[in-house]
């Protein structure tokens, strides 16, 4: 019952609805607004979320593509998202679900191997961005990315579909993994 | 430092506080410079230069005292010279008319704020008429900011990470302090069956040391920041009602 799904609602009219899910508030909030600035010509909504299950007695449109942020800095936000994994029902990870690692420009602070959310993306067989989301420059530009990201899992992209979008978003390191 | 009175001591004469203080150092030492001050808050201040019995007392190196008459509680700057600190202990105890001195596990470098941790005067908030609008301002603010396209899905979480922190670490200023120190002497627990570590005898010896300029805010403001659960756990939370920032855990 508290499962997230993608198709068990009616899609709005040229709408598109994002959910971020992380931790850290402020993270998010940045992101949703640097998303928000950009030129679209869909009609955007951003949710955000500490982790899931979402509530229930909230009337909350379709939702096109999950976001998940990990922090490399934080374990416990690691374990969140593992934690809200498991309530997403398995339709969603055919591309309408990606895994954003932010913190990996400062070393010294990762407690999170980077391996281990390579191996968790390509468990889940989904796109997996990393960006320094501190940085105003790099989050605007994943930000533009998220935002086509979106467009596309929201069906308003002529000819790409979200089924496209792990190969498409596929680096060399996870072609490498593949292979192994 | 706090001492236990023995008997009541109702008046305090601080020119017999001094010669008494005095007395006693300079019996022990013959080479040392007391000076005294008394502030505005009812505090005495001693300045204590140490020297040794060929040297000069070294005035660069001085020891701190300020001592609050009407209450148990003195505070002492770290002496470097360790030897004199016994000596120091029972010059206090004995001028200040107590029976028994012992030492607080709490240090900080912010001399005001231990008196408010030791005093009890951190949980203090102002009341004035404005006391309720600031509450009103902070709930307001989050929603002009907010653009109506972004939508908050966990704001019960959120107002339950907020008021618990509340009542965890109250709506004032924390006083400041740099570190919190934990010694663990504890047996090793572990799930698995004959783990080397688990079949030790003795207790585990590890240390964890918490630093930051301002540590409680710091602490305060993880539950909100998603970087930690809300509730914190006791050993953190406990620091000013317990008046220690370095604690020793041990097996019960």
């Amino acid at each position: 019952m508290s499962v997230l799904r993608p198709m068990d609602k009616l899609p709005d009219l040229n709408r598109a609805t994002v959910l971020l899910v992380s931790t850290e508030d402020a993270l998010l909030q940045q992101l949703a607004d640097a998303m928000l600035r950009e030129d679209c010509a869909s009609e955007l909504r951003v949710h955000l979320a500490k982790s899931l299950p979402l509530p229930s007695n909230v009337n909350r449109p379709r939702v096109d593509l999950i976001v998940f942020v990990i922090n490399l800095h934080s374990k416990y936000s690691l374990q969140n998202v593992e934690e809200s994994l498991q309530h997403v029902d398995s339709s969603f990870f055919l591309g309408k679900v990606c895994f954003l690692v932010t913190g990996a420009g400062r070393e010294s602070h990762c407690s999170i191997h980077r391996n281990t959310v390579v191996k968790l993306a390509h468990t889940y067989r989904c796109s997996l961005l990393f960006c320094d989301l501190e940085v105003e420059g790099f989050r605007a530009t994943m930000a533009q990315r998220l935002v086509r990201m979106l467009q596309i899992c929201a069906g308003h992209v002529p000819g790409v579909s979200a089924l496209n979008l792990p190969s498409l978003l596929r680096s060399s390191e996870g072609t490498l993994l593949e292979e192994l | 430092m706090s001492r236990e009175p023995d008997e009541d001591v109702d008046l305090f004469d601080l020119e017999q506080f001094k010669r008494s203080f005095k007395k006693i150092l300079q019996r022990a030492l013959k080479n040392v410079t007391i000076s005294f001050r008394v502030a505005e808050t009812n505090a005495v201040w001693i300045r204590v230069a140490w020297g040794t019995q060929h040297a000069k007392p070294n005035q660069y190196k001085p020891t701190f005292v300020v001592y609050y008459p009407q209450t148990p509680y003195a505070f002492i700057s770290c002496c470097h010279l360790k030897s004199t600190v016994p000596l120091l202990h029972q010059a206090l105890r004995v001028a200040s008319k107590h029976h028994q001195i012992v030492q607080m596990d709490l240090r900080s470098r912010h001399l005001d704020s231990l008196k408010a941790i030791v005093f009890k005067e951190y949980n203090q908030t102002f009341e004035d008429h404005n006391s309720t609008a600031p509450l009103q301002e902070r709930s307001l603010g989050l929603d002009i900011n907010m653009d109506s396209r972004i939508v908050h899905e966990n704001t019960i979480e959120k107002e339950r990470i907020r008021r618990v922190t509340q009542e965890s670490f109250g709506d004032h200023p924390q006083p400041q302090l740099e570190f919190a120190q934990y010694k663990l002497e504890t047996k090793f627990k572990s799930d698995l069956n004959g783990s080397i570590l688990a079949d030790r005898e003795e207790p585990l010896r590890c240390l964890v040391k918490f630093s930051s300029p301002h540590l409680l805010e710091a602490l305060k403001s993880l539950a909100p920041a998603g970087v930690a659960d809300a509730p914190l756990s006791p050993l953190l939370t406990c620091i000013p009602s317990k008046k220690m920032n370095y604690f020793k855990i041990r097996d019960k």
